[in-house]
């Protein structure tokens, strides 16, 4: 089977070669109207792509959001934050102009204080941030040429001085918030909301709240070929309309409207196709077939179908297509929300912070941040020892006084603090800025820095200063980040690893899925997967199987209530399900177990005080590996995460709910993106109340060789484990010690003159 | 000749057994610098540091010894270890910031040269060869010639008098041994100098000696000219003898009678072997047990050279000739070129020669001869000056470990021994590094706080605990960089000196008779109190920087902190360079002696003599002084315990101290003959067992906490007797009470 796949996968792109590639052909040139390709269409194929559609009255303007946050602010003096909005071509040639709603704190003086933003290089609009009491509405019509097909990157630049007062703890007070319902583009234009391309697939953009909606429409659902397919093209989906957060629902029929960031699509062979598509029928049943649907037929309605199940199957390969371009496999694919580059970082990396999306600032302000994002691999396993470092170029004023500070912050921790002792003017180069690797994580790593600049100026803060402080410091983004080569090695189970970057379950083989009974369970996996496939950057490939199907030995996802779970999974998933009529106290004991607590003995006491004196937990102070509780889940709406090492080997990762009712809006809670980057540990667990996700740490950790055995990285993970297995390497390095002694005891015995 | 006597008990591994030991241990040696080498977190290393120093802590408390002091060490060296490996990899200036980068390659290197000396040591001591037992010649046994030489330069009469009396009075048939003194004082070339009173104290110098040898029966012999110094004179003396082997005894090391017993035997035991090295012990104080008074308590200092660091050289057959004390061979001296005088240490350099022709050296662990030391300062420093530059000649004219003919351990060892003289290159930069950062800002060793305290504290630490397992009975803390601070001021300039000219230090004569007849500033104290002084006003940049830059007062402590035991250290020395009054040159020894003294009216009464210095005794007469009071001139009669002839010895009594029914006089010695020095000698020297139960009296280990509280509270005095000696006499102003005493 194994082998024959790669020749099946050939056959099918060459097939769907003919029914794709022309609509590829057409994507680089240029047309306003969504007709014109399919008019075009080679008549030599036997699979025309498209039917071609009625000509329809649309809207004469058309809106876009361009903000996928629900809350999107700029805070401090210098904020910059950037966004990508994907246009289709058409959109990308008409005329567009930039709405803009924000709010900003009352002590951010207007008269020093500028909202800029820029679209793709070019400043669209700069204005004084003075719109405290009411929503400000700002408007800028955007010169034509700088809007383009594809990827724009829209940058919001504020520069915000406070009215009056000069210190460092006045800037956290400074805020602009722009508002995602009235921050758009405008495009005037018939017909300019309809896709009419697989390749401008991203175009579809997403609500107000940064979420994409994606309905389909599959008559077979239920059945393993159809629900295979839609785990695996819901995820190709995601990667092409590079969004992170999804809403993915089933629906028989199509629905009346599509709202902006709505998406449908028909999964059907060519017979089943609902009602509305009947033109689109021959075509269909001609070959695989993965085209937009006609406006006029149902906006932004995509269509997968063919003759017969596998030309539908081999019709998604042309989804796989769009997802993968463009790929540059030494940095994560790009989404909506995430428009700076973030390299991959494999191994030992210096990378200047101007490739990272940084820019040199000169600054007057008195709390300098930026930021930047790389990626580490899923066997990331350096958290312990490693230490990366900023080789930072600056400088300073003179005015700048010793005392300043330089902190980094990896991932939302405080990762250094180092003081600024030399500021006597001049350009300081090669400064090292020493950064522990401790919160460093599998997958997408964000690097907070930020400068604190003591002047005596701010201390007298003469009136006006503010506003006209002469530059004191300039951040130069010839600062490189250095990152040294890094132990690389499976830690599981790790769910950090999992939702960052889908290890252990990407590659080509297909990975075991278990659904649980019930309709959610299917848009539950979907949802979920889609979301790691965005976070990996890669799709999942998956295969439904029956409980019985599993392989211990083997990795598997498990997407079920714990009520529909089969008793064989459940008993392996590590996770409690509430005991009914179970006494108090024993779920009292089960709730203080969940939360790591222990009974306390002088033994304990004393590990825990020493590990606290050093700075380390008091797991790394243990001598053997703690058994796992069971974990009992505290809300009966809690959707829960968990991930076990099968004793046979195989990595199992749950995703489940104690309640089914709730379970795919649990599992859609999770999606989102702060809490999605929460998940870690064995087990992560999010209640319908909660504010953050609650992550269990495994007591045992199975490390798994993922890299091709080399002595350097064996060094590297050693000194990880030693690491965090403090008393065995004091136990190590005393037990060779002894041995070395006795046998430098012989050696003293039959060398030179006998001593004794 | 193999009859080298073996004990069969004794295992002997074969060469093949050797080698594959070895290999084993290079193996585990490897495996133990892997795990050692691995980068791992501060804090798995203070953990585990603090681990391991609780181990080695309860090896030092319960005193286990063996294998368990190798355990100990093996842990020390693991922490050192990983020290040396976070230093290399973490705390280096980045190069592009030139002006820190040099400073901290500097001290960098310093503290690797102190890790390379500590490996040195380790592999020296790490089981120095147990004293041997105590040995005379056998009946039957072949009893070979022996020539002593007494090379002298300027040394004063009563002290060859003494010297010379005390070698004529060894144990050893007296047709086989003949006694010389090698008079470099009385060279033709000195008497025919052209300066007239010079010429005139060499002649008269001549016919003293020569009257005092033959009454004596030593040969005395001189030479044509002054060349070569020590080495020329006892080559001389080389050439005008001829028997078998060649003891050597400084003028003022005076040997017990007991030397060549204790000594002779060994040669018959190994064809082969070129010397048998024995201690140096002195009478009188060195400058700093003198002016911190701790000669009667703590261990001097050069108990731990002699009383381990040689035995452990003697294990890996690397003992060396300390220029004294020593029994040679003839025949391995002229296998060469007699005593080596390229350096001006011909006593180490004339070892490695013929270690590296293949002869063998071994050291007896006993007192055997007594002399003095350096009394001033200044002579102090004279005397380790030569040593630092003649060991650096060495070093460059011949590296010990490229030295062809020594095997590895020999290089090793010799490689310890002349390397250890580079110490004042680090000790100055220790002493100078927190400048560095308190005055100009530089930032030579980039740590934190946390990785300060957790890599370097603990590393000091296990420094003192190894150094106190190794070193404790002969070593109180802190006092080896007491000693190597007071020498490195003066001689860092001496070393360099060297390096600029190899050839141009030449021979001085160490006085050693001084006597310090006033209490007085040393002529050498200037540089400790400009060191002194910029040490306090690094203390008060310290105190400005933490009130006036909190954000980085962590880190100004803790050079602050290092700054301050630089000031305890400079303060301690400021104290040992105010030199105390002291008229008597020697410490007395108790001895318990039956003897006679002639009262006033000529009768003789019985009395005891309790104890004996180089310039008297003091006799207790229990039943009354017979009329003896101050100043009186009267005698005493003892039974020699050598086969000299009895006789009465010339006293004069300068104290009396009632003690119940009778009476203690404090007696001066008036030598007029040379039997009164015989006798002088017979009560100094014929009982080497009262020296070895004088050392062995000090030598105890303090522990590390109360030594190092001892010296605090001797350093805090000496730092105020030192800064009132500075009030009081700098500017060469002698107190007139001081004075008036004197």
């Amino acid at each position: 089977m194994k082998s024959a796949r790669p020749l099946a996968r050939l056959l099918a792109l060459a097939t769907l070669g003919c029914a794709v590639v022309p609509v590829f052909a057409q994507s680089g040139g240029f047309d306003m109207s969504p007709e014109s390709d399919l008019r075009t269409a080679p008549p030599t194929t036997q699979s025309p792509s498209v039917v071609a559609p009625p000509v329809v009255q649309a809207p004469p303007a058309f809106s876009r959001n361009i903000v996928p946050n629900r809350l999107f602010q700029l805070l401090g003096e210098d904020a910059r934050r950037s966004v990508n909005v994907y246009l289709t071509s058409a959109q990308a040639a008409a005329k567009a102009t930039l709405e803009l709603g924000y709010l900003n704190a009352v002590v951010v003086a207007p008269e020093a204080s500028t909202l800029a933003v820029i679209i793709n290089g070019t400043s669209v609009l700069a204005q004084p941030i003075a719109s405290s009491a009411t929503d400000g509405r700002l408007h800028a019509e955007i010169p034509p040429g700088i809007l383009r097909a594809g990827a724009n990157t829209i940058e919001f630049d504020a520069s915000q001085r406070h009215r009056t007062d000069c210190s460092v703890q006045s800037t956290y007070e400074l805020w602009t918030q722009i508002d995602p319902t009235a921050t758009q583009l405008r495009f005037e234009g018939t017909g300019l909301g309809q896709i009419a391309q697989l390749s401008e697939i991203a175009a579809v953009g997403f609500d107000p709240t940064g979420i994409t909606s994606i309905r389909f429409v599959a008559p077979g659902v239920g059945t393993a070929n159809v629900d295979d397919l839609a785990l695996n093209l819901v995820q190709q989906l995601a990667l092409a309309l590079r969004v992170p957060e999804l809403n993915i629902s089933f629906v028989d029929t199509l629905p009346e409207n599509t709202p902006e960031g709505s998406l449908n699509v028909i999964l059907a062979t060519a017979n089943e196709l609902p009602d509305q598509m009947s033109r689109m029928q021959p075509q269909a049943a001609a070959g695989p077939m993965a085209a937009f649907a006609p406006l006029a037929v149902a906006p932004n309605t995509l269509v997968i179908s063919g003759p017969d199940w596998n030309s539908v199957v081999a019709a998604t390969r042309a989804v796989a297509e769009v997802a993968a371009t463009p790929a540059n496999p030494a940095f994560l694919p790009q989404r909506v929300d995430l428009a700076d580059p973030i390299p991959r970082v494999d191994g030992a990396t210096t990378i200047a912070l101007s490739d990272l999306g940084v820019r040199t600032v000169e600054f007057n302000g008195r709390r300098y941040t930026t930021s930047f994002e790389f990626s580490l691999p899923s066997d990331f396993y350096a958290q312990m020892y490693g230490e990366a470092y900023l080789m930072l170029d600056a400088a300073y004023s003179a005015e700048v006084l010793p005392g300043s500070q330089f902190d980094v912050y990896a991932n939302g921790q405080i990762a250094s603090a180092t003081p600024v002792l030399r500021t006597d003017g001049g350009l300081f180069r090669n400064t090292q800025i020493k950064i522990p690797m401790t919160h460093f994580r599998p997958g997408r790593n964000q690097i907070d820095t930020e400068v604190i600049l003591q002047t005596d100026a701010d201390a007298r803060c003469a009136p006006g200063l503010t506003q006209s402080a002469p530059d004191r410091f300039l951040f130069s983004a010839s600062t490189q980040l250095v990152i040294p080569d890094f132990a690389r090695a499976a830690a599981l189970p790790d769910l950090q690893a999992t939702v960052g970057t889908g290890a252990p379950y990407t590659g080509e083989q297909p990975v075991s899925l278990v659904l649980g009974a019930g309709q959610q369970t299917l848009p539950a996996a979907m949802t979920w997967l889609a979301r790691m496939a965005v976070s990996a950057g890669v799709a999942v490939p998956v295969k439904v199987v029956s409980d019985a199907q599993v392989l211990p030995s083997e990795n598997a996802i498990v997407v079920a209530p714990l009520g529909s779970m089969p008793e064989g999974l459940f008993r392996r998933s590590g996770v409690a399900r509430a005991a009914s009529g179970s006494s108090d106290a024993s779920i009292l004991d089960q709730f203080t177990q969940n939360l790591g607590a222990t009974n306390s003995n002088p033994f304990d006491t004393a590990r825990r005080w020493i590990a606290d004196a050093v700075g380390l937990a008091p797991e790394n102070l243990n001598l053997f590996g703690r058994p796992d509780e069971i974990y009992l889940p505290q809300s009966n709406d809690a959707a829960v995460v968990a991930q076990s090492v099968q004793p046979e080997g195989g990595v199992w990762t749950y995703v489940t709910m104690p309640n089914d009712a709730n379970f795919l809006s649990g599992v859609q809670r999770f999606t989102q993106r702060d809490n999605w980057r929460a998940i870690a540990g064995r087990v992560s667990a999010l209640g319908p109340g909660d504010g953050q996700v609650i992550a269990v740490e495994p007591g045992t950790y199975h490390l798994v060789e993922t890299q091709p055995f080399s002595l350097f990285n064996l060094r590297l993970v050693f000194a990880n484990w030693v690491s965090t297995n403090v008393l065995q390497f004091a136990l190590l390095l005393a037990g060779i010690a002894t041995i070395l002694t006795l046998v430098t005891a012989l050696l003293l015995r039959s060398l030179g003159r006998n001593s004794s | 000749m193999s009859d080298r006597k073996r004990d069969p008990s004794e295992w002997r591994a074969t060469p093949i057994q050797k080698a594959l030991i070895t290999l084993f241990w290079l193996v585990v040696a490897a495996v133990m610098l892997v795990v050692i080498t691995l980068p791992i977190s501060m804090q798995t290393h203070l953990v585990t540091a603090l681990i391991l120093i609780a181990a080695m802590t309860i090896i030092k408390l319960l005193r286990l010894e063996g294998n368990w002091r190798l355990l100990l060490l093996a842990f020390g060296t693991t922490i050192v270890l990983r020290y040396a490996y976070w230093r290399t990899t973490s705390t280096l200036p980045p190069i592009q910031q030139w002006g820190d980068f040099i400073p901290g390659v500097l001290l960098y290197l310093a503290e690797m040269y102190c890790i390379g000396m500590l490996f040195l040591s380790l592999f020296v001591v790490s089981s120095p060869v147990a004293p041997r037992k105590s040995r005379r010649l056998q009946p039957g046994d072949h009893v070979p010639t022996v020539d002593v030489f007494v090379p002298t330069y300027n040394e004063d009469y009563s002290l060859l008098a003494g010297t010379l009396a005390a070698a004529r009075s060894m144990d050893y048939p007296a047709d086989k041994f003949t006694v010389w003194l090698l008079d470099d004082g009385a060279t033709d070339q000195k008497r025919n100098a052209d300066d007239p009173d010079s010429a005139a104290v060499a002649h008269e110098r001549f016919e003293q000696l020569n009257t005092l040898c033959a009454e004596l029966g030593v040969r005395y012999l001189t030479r044509a000219r002054n060349e070569h110094a020590k080495a020329g004179n006892l080559n001389n003396g080389l050439a005008h003898s001829t028997a078998d082997l060649v003891a050597v005894f400084d003028a003022d090391h005076a040997p017990a009678r007991d030397f060549l017993q204790e000594t002779v035997p060994y040669f018959g035991d190994d064809s082969r072997l070129f010397l048998v090295q024995t201690p140096h012990f002195f009478l009188n104080p060195d400058p700093l047990e003198r002016n911190l008074r701790t000669f009667e308590t703590m261990p001097s200092e050069n108990e731990m050279f002699y009383g381990v660091i040689q035995r452990g050289l003697d294990k890996w057959n690397a003992a060396f000739f300390c220029g004294s004390a020593a029994l040679l061979r003839r025949e391995a001296l002229e296998s060469g070129d007699g005593f080596s005088g390229r350096s001006i240490t011909e006593d180490c350099e004339t070892a490695i020669d013929l270690h590296a022709k293949g002869w063998n050296s071994i050291y007896v662990d006993k007192p055997l001869i007594a002399g003095l030391q350096p009394a001033t300062f200044a002579s102090f420093i004279g005397q380790r000056t030569r040593w630092a530059q003649g060991m650096m000649q060495i070093m460059l004219f011949s590296f010990p470990l490229f030295r062809r003919g020594l095997s590895i351990p020999q290089r090793f060892s010799y490689l310890s021994s002349t390397m250890f003289w580079l110490f004042p290159l680090p000790r100055m930069i220790f002493l100078f590094a927190p400048f560095c950062y308190l005055f100009f800002d530089l930032e030579i060793f980039t740590a934190s706080g946390g990785e300060f305290a957790a890599y370097t504290l603990t590393y000091v630490l296990v420094n003192l605990v190894m150094q106190n397992s190794l070193y404790g009975r002969w070593r109180w803390p802190w006092i080896s960089e007491l000693y190597e601070y007071i020498q490195s001021v003066h001689l860092l300039g001496a070393l360099f000196s060297v390096v600029r000219n190899p050839n141009k230090p030449s021979f001085n004569v160490t006085a050693k008779d001084e006597a310090v007849d006033q209490s007085r500033l040393s002529e050498l104290a200037r540089p400790f109190y400009l060191i002194f002084l910029l040490l306090v006003i690094a203390v008060g940049f310290t105190v400005y920087k933490v009130i006036t830059e909190p954000y980085r007062a962590e880190i100004t402590m803790v050079v602050g902190g290092w700054n301050i035991f630089n000031l305890i250290l400079a303060g301690c020395a400021l104290g040992v360079v105010s030199e105390r009054r002291e008229v008597r040159a020697g410490r007395r020894v108790p001895i318990e002696r039956r003897c006679e003294v002639r009262g006033a009216d000529g009768t003789w009464i019985k009395a005891i003599i309790s104890d004996v210095s180089i310039g008297g005794i003091a006799v207790r007469t229990p039943e009354g002084a017979g009329g003896l009071g101050r100043n009186a001139p009267t005698a005493v009669r003892f039974t020699p315990l050598s086969q000299t002839t009895g006789g009465e010895l010339a006293l004069f009594v300068r104290s009396t101290t009632n003690s119940g029914k009778g009476m203690t006089l404090g007696c001066r010695f008036m030598p007029e003959q040379a039997n009164d020095y015989r006798l002088i000698a017979d009560l100094l020297y014929a009982n080497s067992a009262l020296w070895e139960k004088r050392q062995r009296s000090r030598q105890v280990n303090i522990g590390i906490i109360r030594g190092t509280l001892q010296f605090l509270l001797i350093a805090i005095y000496q730092t105020g007797r030192g800064l009132g000696y500075f009030l009081r006499f700098s500017g060469g102003r002698v107190s007139k009470a001081e004075t008036e005493r004197s």
